[in-house]
């Protein structure tokens, strides 16, 4: 597929931005591109667990991708000032985990960047 | 909250989701309404001419085939969009809501289920060409139908070609036009930044405007249409409003025990810029938002005195499918009001076609009010009237989301002024 890296630098993006806007410090990332599947991570550090914003993540990260929109739209991710950057973030990873571990809010997503899955012309 | 649906390529029955279901209830109601309308030789006349049609903008159906065949054409077109997703198993969100009712909508005026195969297949010929699967550009094999002139000038708005050899032509043209279309259309969007809601118009206008360049370089010139039609007013917009009505009433019916009070309260605060898929955040809600855009959209056209004809109903659903991608009533209406206001003062009469689908399609430009403000709309609504009038005579007609394209310019202008000198509400 093309502009695999492009793409997971913008998710990445995207969530770092969101960090921003929680006030957190100390970011990393890492990205495992693995054949057709990459993983990436992202983290940064905060003083207390931000529920309200994990549960906001968890949902819109899990809600399932939708390649006939990622193809589509896929430029304007990695955008700095929009409200809807998790919407389409969350069309662009297969499946993403949310942790707070020892002061860092941790997100691990998958991407298949092979076919969508059988059945499909 | 909805989720998407998981991916269930198996049967029928499993692709065929409740959305789906109700998107071909809808063309049921209009088939039907269309034979009640008409004779069933009327319509197959009727039909007939709207097929063999050059298609430009602005043909309106109502005028070349009568008012049965121009819904028949709206529910065919629409019937074949639905058959490709459920083809691909596409599930349901926002988008691909859009894009159905949306083609239903032009197949009032310039889509008809002649013109819009040849480019469809010229996109999937595109996805085979880079070995990806068509499902990732479902969205493009939808929306490049705004190139459906295209097909129908070359096949049979070249006089001195023979029928067959236009016929061919005219398929080529719209292979080779789909083929291009989806790598355009995947760049366009990052210029106007998601403020152009019509992105697909976006890029249609600009491929329309260098076709009509290489066609003028060698001589052919296109005579452009301006068929506008009326005399159904009441029907038609009784049509309109039952839409409107059902959409509702799926999504009170569909999302019982939802909280759509709520749910709307916090979809109609969005800007609504590109991706704002409120099907997918807000579920069936999302339908009670399509049908008061419909309610709204028909009432105004009444109150205003503009024909309720093949290209004003198209306006009207556009608004509705955009009502499940970016359109609120909040955020077109400071946009519709400047461009009622630019109607009022230009040259042209409010009641004249091209400040009529100018007002309709204004909306797209809606999330520049959502993001900056009531004001920032009213310009740019007022600036997506002027710009209109001269980006169809750069495509002759050929790009059927003009607006899509006059609006990719006025935001490609008006953005970065604004953002130099305003923060966005958050």
């Amino acid at each position: 597929m093309q502009y695999v890296l492009e793409k997971n630098l913008r998710i990445m993006l995207d969530l770092l931005t969101y960090f921003h806007r929680l006030g957190a410090t100390d970011y990393s990332t890492h990205l495992e591109p693995r054949g057709t599947v990459t993983r990436g991570t992202v983290c940064c550090s905060l003083p207390a667990a931000p529920r309200a914003a994990m549960a906001e993540l968890d949902e819109a990260l899990n809600r399932g991708r939708q390649q006939e929109i990622e193809q589509s739209y896929w430029g304007l991710s990695g955008e700095t000032s929009s409200d809807t950057e998790l919407t389409l973030v969350g069309m662009m990873v297969d499946r993403a985990e949310i942790a707070y571990e020892a002061g860092r809010l941790i997100i691990r997503y998958t991407r298949n960047e092979g076919p969508p899955g059988p059945g499909t012309l | 909250m909805a989720k998407a649906h998981p991916r269930t390529p198996g049967g029928f029955t499993a692709r065929f989701y409740p959305e789906y279901r109700l998107f071909a209830l809808a063309l049921l109601v209009v088939a039907g309404y269309g034979l009640a309308l008409d004779t069933p030789a009327g319509i197959a006349r009727g039909f007939w001419e709207i097929l063999t049609s050059r298609s430009l903008l602005v043909t309106d159906y109502l005028l070349v085939g009568g008012p049965g065949a121009m819904l028949l054409s709206g529910a065919l077109s629409g019937g074949l969009a639905l058959a490709l997703v459920l083809a691909l198993a596409v599930k349901p969100n926002g988008a691909i809501i859009m894009a159905l009712w949306m083609t239903a909508g032009f197949g009032f005026f310039g889509k008809n289920p002649f013109n819009m195969i040849p480019l469809t297949l010229g996109v999937l010929l595109y996805a085979k060409s880079r070995r990806e699967p068509f499902i990732n550009y479902t969205l493009a094999a939808l929306l490049v139908a705004t190139l459906s002139p295209v097909v129908s000038e070359i096949a049979f708005g070249f006089d001195p070609l023979h029928p067959w050899v236009g016929l061919a032509l005219g398929v080529a043209a719209g292979l080779i036009t789909g083929f291009v279309f989806p790598a355009v259309s995947a760049f366009t969007v990052r210029v106007h930044d998601g403020y152009d809601l019509y992105n697909m118009g976006f890029a249609g206008g600009l491929l329309a405007l260098l076709l009509v360049a290489l066609l003028k370089a060698f001589g052919v010139t296109i005579e452009t249409a301006a068929l506008w039609g009326g005399g159904y007013d009441a029907p038609m917009a009784g049509l309109l409003f039952a839409l409107s009505l059902l959409l509702i009433a799926a999504g009170l019916v569909l999302g019982r025990g939802r909280n759509h009070r709520q749910a709307l309260a916090r979809l109609w605060r969005t800007s609504g810029r590109l991706v704002s898929d409120y099907y997918v955040l807000y579920g069936e809600t999302a339908y009670l938002n399509m049908g008061v855009l419909g309610l709204l959209s028909t009432a105004l056209l009444l109150a205003l005195g503009i024909n309720i004809n093949g290209p004003t109903m198209g306006g009207v659903l556009t608004l509705v499918a955009f009502g499940s991608f970016g359109k609120h009533p909040r955020n077109v209406a400071p946009v519709m009001a400047g461009a009622l206001i630019a109607a009022q003062v230009n040259v042209l009469d409010l009641h004249a076609p091209m400040n009529a689908l100018a007002l309709l399609f204004s909306s797209g430009l809606a999330p520049i009010g959502g993001q900056y403000g009531p004001l920032w709309g009213l310009v740019a609504g007022f600036l997506h009237v002027t710009v209109v009038s001269h980006t169809g005579v750069l495509s002759n007609g050929l790009n059927l989301y003009n607006n899509g394209f006059a609006a990719g310019l006025v935001a490609l202008i008006l953005i970065p002024l604004i953002a130099a000198f305003h923060r966005p509400r958050s």
